[in-house]
């Protein structure tokens, strides 16, 4: 069933995010073009339009993930997606794992619109540059050996780090909405919704402060940070996200399955 | 052998409003049921506490002896009182949309109504009419062989001509095994198929039996009888 409603909702992003960067591609290959010529009143327009349209594909990748969220769930489409024969985890599922891939794809043709802009322009350059790559890995390489730690593993923790706490960013959006329709406070739900977001971002803060302290009475940060290798700080960061990301999707889940009130 | 649905003491409150007051109804398969009452005497209330779209206050609903959930969602057929599908759909997505997720979901019936109800497939949701959605989500619930179907007010927004073919749609249509719970105040044109009716009035069911026996009791139509019992 997950496979289904993601195949849906890939579909129902898809609509809109695929034109903007069909869009922006063309006009980046356009202005990579321009580039190598004067600088003329339309090479203005369309600098001024890809910017544009990068400001949208970033607006609209954050803005789909609350909308299909809020709209496909807790509005009129919920009277559909609540009635299909799933699990309220399994809608869950569906809307993250759509909503991270799409920013992810935003990204990447991002960065791709970029290089169709500018390699042409200093294509010689461009190559002049990785051809340095090497050279400047081995020196990476070096660098992390003498602070004991190994520069593959940390690149895999580090985009591992990016996704999950995009996760937990996206987890924390849909467990505030998901309180924001409880009967309580369900004839507010935008302000309690928003209420709720605020209020979980300061009580995590202030636990992590907590926390902080009292292991700051046990372990000096210093002591820790000569004790502990890279590598392994970068994975108690991965798993303390990674806990919150699990902390809000099930109590997400328990309120969708337990307390879902479509008024 | 579990009722296909069953009441217990299901109360639901918003607020201090009472929408559902202590109510114990069981249904048994094979009947066709209306479920009549005034603006705000609970029907709507009642079948959303059906689908799990709300919880009960207090008190429970089962059907076929389970909790609403997965497993409760997939012998139930709803309509509900507004236009639920994405707008941006075509008609014939939303139908494989609901193959794909309705086992019992059969596609050959309905595009069979949506050709005789004269609605193209390759139509957008957003450029129906108003009529025309209600039709296509008419047709959505029909065309399921479902244990239960609960249909909230599914004739309110088309015209008298369509209120025909779609009575007879759903008497065509609906498996003889299957309970149909209808939620109307248009009783005139739906009483002939009723078997059952209970009148809801401020969350309690005020008056509940067999269609020919109500009427040779108080001598009238169901219809009549509705207008006396909540004349304003």
């Amino acid at each position: 069933m997950l496979g289904k409603l993601l195949k849906y909702e890939f579909k129902a992003s898809a609509r809109t995010l695929l034109p903007l960067y069909g869009a922006l591609l063309v006009l980046s290959l356009i202005n990579g073009f321009n580039m190598r010529l004067e600088y003329n009143f339309l090479t203005g327009i369309a600098i001024a339009l890809t910017s544009g349209l990068c400001f949208a594909i970033a607006v609209c990748s954050f803005y789909l993930i609350l909308q299909r969220f809020w709209t496909n769930l807790l509005r009129d489409e919920g009277y559909l997606m609540f009635t299909l024969p799933v699990k309220s985890s399994q809608l869950i599922w569906s809307k993250l794992i759509s909503g991270i891939s799409w920013v992810t794809i935003s990204c990447i043709v991002g960065l791709l619109a970029m290089l169709l802009w500018f390699a042409p322009l200093n294509w010689d350059q461009f190559m002049h540059a990785f051809s340095y790559f090497p050279q400047f890995y081995d020196q990476i390489l070096l660098e992390f050996n003498l602070l004991n730690a190994n520069f593959p593993l940390a690149v895999v923790e580090s985009i591992l780090l990016v996704l999950v706490f995009g996760a937990y960013q996206i987890l924390v959006l849909y467990c505030a909405m998901a309180v924001g329709q409880l009967p309580a406070v369900s004839k507010y739900r935008i302000l309690a919704s928003f209420g709720a977001y605020l209020m979980i971002h300061w009580a995590v803060q202030n636990l992590v402060i907590v926390a902080a302290r009292l292991s700051g009475q046990v372990v000096s940060l210093h002591d820790l940070i000569q004790r502990i290798n890279l590598n392994l700080g970068l994975a108690l960061i991965l798993a303390g996200v990674a806990a919150g990301c699990a902390l809000f999707f099930l109590l997400t889940d328990y309120l969708l399955k337990n307390k879902l009130n479509l008024e | 052998m579990s009722p296909v649905l069953e009441c217990k003491d299901l109360t639901k409150s918003y607020g201090s409003t009472l929408a559902l007051d202590h109510l114990n109804l069981t249904f048994e398969p094979g009947r066709i049921i209306g479920l009549l009452g005034p603006n705000g005497s609970g029907k709507t209330t009642l079948l959303k506490l059906i689908n799990g779209l709300l919880q009960p206050t207090s008190g429970q609903v089962y059907i076929d002896g389970k909790l609403p959930g997965p497993q409760t969602k997939a012998l139930v057929s709803y309509l509900p009182d507004r236009t639920y599908l994405s707008d941006w759909m075509k008609v014939k997505e939303i139908f494989s949309f609901f193959k794909s997720f309705y086992a019992d979901f059969d596609q050959t019936r309905a595009y069979d109504m949506l050709h005789s109800l004269d609605i193209d497939e390759n139509a957008r949701l957003k450029t129906l009419s108003k009529g025309n959605k209600e039709k296509v989500q008419l047709i959505l619930v029909m065309a399921r062989k479902a244990r239960l179907y609960l249909l909230d007010e599914p004739i309110g927004g088309v015209d008298p001509a369509a209120r025909d073919y779609i009575l007879k749609t759903i008497i065509n249509n609906y498996n003889e095994e299957a309970t149909l719970l209808i939620s109307t105040h248009l009783i005139q044109d739906v009483e002939q198929i009723f078997d059952e009716i209970i009148f809801l009035n401020k969350g309690k069911a005020v008056l509940q039996g067999a269609v020919d026996d109500i009427r040779s009791a108080k001598g009238m139509s169901i219809d009549a009888l509705f207008r006396e019992e909540f004349k304003c």
